[in-house]
């Protein structure tokens, strides 16, 4: 599980977190019934609060991806699976919007407006 | 290395790994056939604690006994490691494989030997002497032969096989990252482990019934020893981010790592465990620290010393390839002193 962090970014910080690790379930490289490592080891491996990060498990628990559970920690569920069908053609999509010179924001704020229209 | 010595790096392990030990176990039984009249009927194969024979077989036996850990051990090492030598692996850990087989071959010949030849002569193999001075002969002539044997090897320099680099992440200036994952043991090896520990402990349970309680606390002592030591070495939580690369025991310890500012390279290699660590869990190597707990693609860190630090983990083209670029940052921009 790779989680990269842009401090100087206008992204929350808990947002850039939770996004890695969707990539990481996207990618494959976290299967259901993984177990996330301790929020407390990424914070202390990251040198950002806890609470950041046990926000970001949160997001991904709203979601869907992952599922909490006292004791057990946050364990990836099959929704998190079914991710990685979309791989493939997001990369394709990002190859062909990077062709016709389309910025990443730009092709995701297009994402999100065609499939959920309305104001943003 | 010339043409020469990569061929003599090849044919010298042979030597020491399957020639030597199949003239020692040919030379060991011809001198049991030759001294089969002599020998009492049956023969003493096992020796108590105190010394004296409690044990009795016959001579097929003891033969047999001597093929398997004489011969059939070394031709499993040679099996598993002169594969990976003739693709150009090399390396002090193959150079210790070869004197671990010609190890074994001399232990087993000169105590089969000896233990056949103190009872030459005797009626009643319960009338033997103790098995301590064979013991003590056999381990002594088997580590110097150990020794003899990797001195007869040539030098090697570590060559691995299908060590690969990646290109590093791209980093950003400023940019936060950490790569965890969780290192485990292949389930068939687990299994293994398992049933090992749940054979002493029945066991156990079996002299405890039989009255024999020493036996029964010495097993009972060896499973839990043995539960203990496998707990601690069936799953790593591996990590690499600023201060390096780090792989903890989910027991607590062991701890192993190498600190960012130690770290001269990273990359996947292929591992065999058998070939290259000669077995699975936390292993040492001449040169090399494994934690081998499955064969395949794996991190390998190199020191600045040189020294290598093997994990099975995966995803390893990621781990290095952050470990990479972390690496290059912290040399590229030393911390500016106050």
């Amino acid at each position: 599980m790779l989680i990269r962090l842009d401090l100087s970014s206008v992204v929350p910080i808990f947002e850039q977190v939770a996004a890695s690790i969707r990539t990481d379930m996207a990618a494959g490289q976290l299967s259901p019934g993984d177990k996330l490592p301790s929020a407390r080891d990424v914070s202390a491996s990251l040198g950002v609060n806890l609470h950041t990060v046990l926000r970001a498990y949160q997001a991904l628990r709203d979601e869907g991806l992952v599922d909490m559970r006292r004791g057990r920690g946050a364990v990836v569920t099959p929704a998190a699976g079914a991710l990685t069908d979309l791989i493939a053609d997001i990369r394709h999509l990002g190859a062909k919007a990077s062709a016709l010179g389309i910025a990443p924001d730009a092709l995701a704020a297009l994402v999100r407006d065609i499939v959920a229209p309305g104001p943003a | 290395m010339t043409e020469t010595g990569q061929q003599s790096v090849v044919n010298r392990f042979v030597i020491v790994a399957l020639g030597v030990p199949a003239v020692l176990e040919a030379t060991t039984v011809g001198f049991i056939m030759a001294w089969r009249a002599d020998l009492p009927n049956p023969i003493a194969i096992h020796w108590g604690a105190s010394g004296s024979p409690d044990g009795y077989g016959s001579l097929a036996g003891v033969v047999s006994v001597a093929l398997v850990l004489g011969l059939a051990v070394p031709a499993l090492i040679t099996a598993t490691t002169l594969p990976l030598l003739r693709r150009g692996a090399r390396g002090p850990n193959f150079r210790f494989m070869g004197s671990l087989a010609a190890g074994v071959g001399v232990l087993s010949a000169v105590l089969t030997l000896w233990s056949v030849a103190m009872q030459r002569g005797l009626s009643d193999a319960h009338d033997g002497p103790a098995i301590f001075p064979a013991l003590v002969a056999a381990f002594g002539v088997a580590a110097a032969a150990g020794v003899a044997a990797w001195f007869f090897q040539p030098h090697q320099r570590a060559v691995l096989d299908g060590l690969q680099h990646g290109a590093p992440l791209e980093l950003r200036e400023g940019e936060r990252a950490v790569w965890m994952r969780t290192a485990t043991t292949g389930r068939p090896l687990a299994i293994v482990m398992a049933a090992a520990v749940i054979a002493m402990g029945g066991g156990s349970l079996a002299f405890w019934q039989g009255g024999e309680t020493a036996a029964a606390w010495g097993l009972l002592g060896t499973s839990a020893f043995l539960f203990l030591a496998f707990s601690a070495t069936t799953t790593f939580h591996v990590r690499v981010d600023e201060g390096g690369l780090s792989a903890v025991s989910a027991l607590g310890v062991p701890r192993l790592g190498v600190a960012l500012k130690d770290v001269a390279d990273a990359g996947v290699v292929n591992v065999n465990g058998l070939a290259e660590f000669g077995g699975w869990g936390v292993r040492q190597r001449p040169g090399a620290l494994g934690v081998i707990l499955r064969n395949g693609p794996s991190l390998q860190v190199t020191r600045r010393n040189g020294k290598r630090l093997v994990i099975t983990v995966d995803d390893a083209s990621t781990a290095a390839a952050l470990l990479t670029a972390l690496a290059r940052r912290a040399a590229s921009s030393p911390p500016v002193s106050p």
